[in-house]
């Protein structure tokens, strides 16, 4: 039978809004119309390259008007490229420090680690549960997207440093083992403190509370692993209790006990 | 459904001393599923304006372009300016927002007339509610049908990791969609073992 992964996966296939492309081809001009247009507007290729207007075998009158076509569809392109190209610009401006620290978020929510590294300058200063060095972020950025956690900001404020601008903001946050036992996001008093200057990331800072979410699932989900999986606790944890290593190959096996202990939950509820 | 992908064994097939004739090769093998893409993610005029800009990059490219898959390189292309575009109208509606008006995203309208039913409305919802990469990648596999390597060509990064985004991003789908999907079946080893953790 199918998992819930398979079902969520065709009902995204059965949503396609463009599931034939050939549907489209209605407004799909001969390529020969578009070059002639993309020509006239871009005209940085060599006149070697370019042809002559093809034969098209159409009237005189027919070819007026498909010039006059041309030329509003010439005007529109030169419009939009030149508004494309100041929107990009201007972009680059204004994204502001607030943006930098959402875009490092959605790398971490993504669990994409060489990113959310990659958004931090050399020898940035680094404090997230355990990591200090971009290495580390990385690799605990892939072990926070194998167990599926999510970050939500709440509230982001910005303020000036020294050495660039302090953006501080509360979040909420949940991850597969909550979502599994119906906890919603939990904004549990945790924050996280950047200073970005330039675009990048000069420092991070993650004021971890454990006062609610560890007890609802950290301390559900491992002794769950020991009675199912007693042999795996020495590669997933360095000690006893609490803390989890986060090489690749351990990341995979906490992906992997994750995934049954969703699993189980799910068929047992 | 989507037809078959036919990305990577097109390039080669294709060259050409003559770039009319090159360019003229790819317009006709690929306009349609750049447009479908791109139709996938803006409403439908934003489509046909952003795949035009994309052919009009590839045209002014010609002269050095020789990616081994031409489709993944275009699909790059085309999500490039629907950022930007997203980017500017997000400025747009914070300032319209500025001045006391209420700002429509341009992305609603394609929805409204192309998703034929309440659930794939739901569905879509649910979809636009994850985060942007995830978005991205979970279009790329199941609306677009690319294979892990091609995925990885249009984001920037290695097939592994756009596998494991992949597969992330379909937890946080079913996980999202729960509500909504009927159940999926117990596995057997779980019914044996019975009872919560």
């Amino acid at each position: 039978m199918n998992s819930s992964v398979d079902i969520a996966v065709e009902a995204m296939r059965q949503s396609n809004p463009v599931p034939d492309p050939a549907s489209l081809a209605d407004v799909m001009m001969r390529p020969e119309v578009f070059l002639t247009t993309t020509k006239e507007t871009t005209p940085a290729m060599s006149t070697t390259q370019q042809t002559t207007h093809p034969p098209t075998g159409e009237t005189p009158h027919r070819r007026r008007n498909l010039t006059a076509l041309v030329a509003a569809f010439a005007v529109v392109l030169v419009v939009g490229a030149i508004v494309a190209l100041l929107a990009a610009a201007q972009t680059q401006e204004s994204a502001t420090p607030t943006d930098v620290t959402q875009a490092f978020i959605d790398a971490r929510n993504a669990g994409d680690g060489e990113s959310a590294s990659a958004m931090l300058s050399e020898g940035a200063k680094i404090d997230d549960t355990g990591a200090n060095t971009k290495v580390a972020l990385a690799s605990k950025t892939e072990w926070f997207g194998a167990v599926g956690w999510e970050w939500t900001i709440v509230d982001c404020e910005e303020s000036p440093a020294l050495a660039g601008t302090q953006v501080h903001c509360t979040y909420a946050h949940d991850n597969a083992w909550s979502r599994a036992v119906g906890l919603d996001q939990v904004n549990d008093g945790g924050t996280f403190t950047f200073v970005v200057a330039d675009g990048t990331i000069n420092s991070f800072f993650h004021d971890w509370q454990q006062t609610t979410f560890s007890p609802a699932v950290w301390e559900v989900f491992i002794p769950w692993v020991r009675d199912n999986h007693a042999d795996q606790i020495p590669v997933i944890l360095s000690d006893e209790c609490c803390t989890a290593i986060t090489t690749a190959e351990a990341n995979a096996v906490w992906q992997e006990l994750t995934e049954e202990y969703v699993a189980e939950i799910e068929a047992n509820s | 459904m989507a037809g078959p992908y036919r990305g990577r064994e097109t390039w080669r097939g294709l060259m050409d001393p003559n770039a009319n004739e090159r360019f003229t090769r790819l317009y006709t093998a690929h306009y349609l599923a750049v447009l479908a893409y791109c139709a996938r993610r803006v409403n439908r005029s934003e489509a046909e304006d952003i795949t035009n800009e994309v052919f009009a990059v590839l045209w002014r490219k010609m002269d050095r372009f020789d990616p081994e898959s031409p489709l993944p390189w275009l699909y790059r292309v085309a999500l490039g300016l629907i950022k930007n575009r997203r980017r500017a109208t997000r400025r747009t509606v914070a300032l319209v927002s500025k001045l006391g008006a209420v700002g429509k995203r341009t992305e609603d309208a394609v929805d409204v007339v192309v998703v034929r039913r309440e659930r794939d409305r739901e569905v879509v919802d649910v979809l636009e509610r994850l985060s942007a990469p995830d978005q991205e990648v979970l279009r790329l596999s199941i609306w677009e049908e690319l294979p892990a390597a091609d995925i990885g060509l249009v984001l920037g990064c290695s097939t592994s990791a756009a596998e494991q985004r992949l597969h992330r991003a379909k937890k946080r789908l079913a996980w999202k969609l729960s509500p909504i999907l009927p159940r999926s079946s117990p596995s057997p080893k779980s019914l044996e073992e019975g009872g919560r953790p």
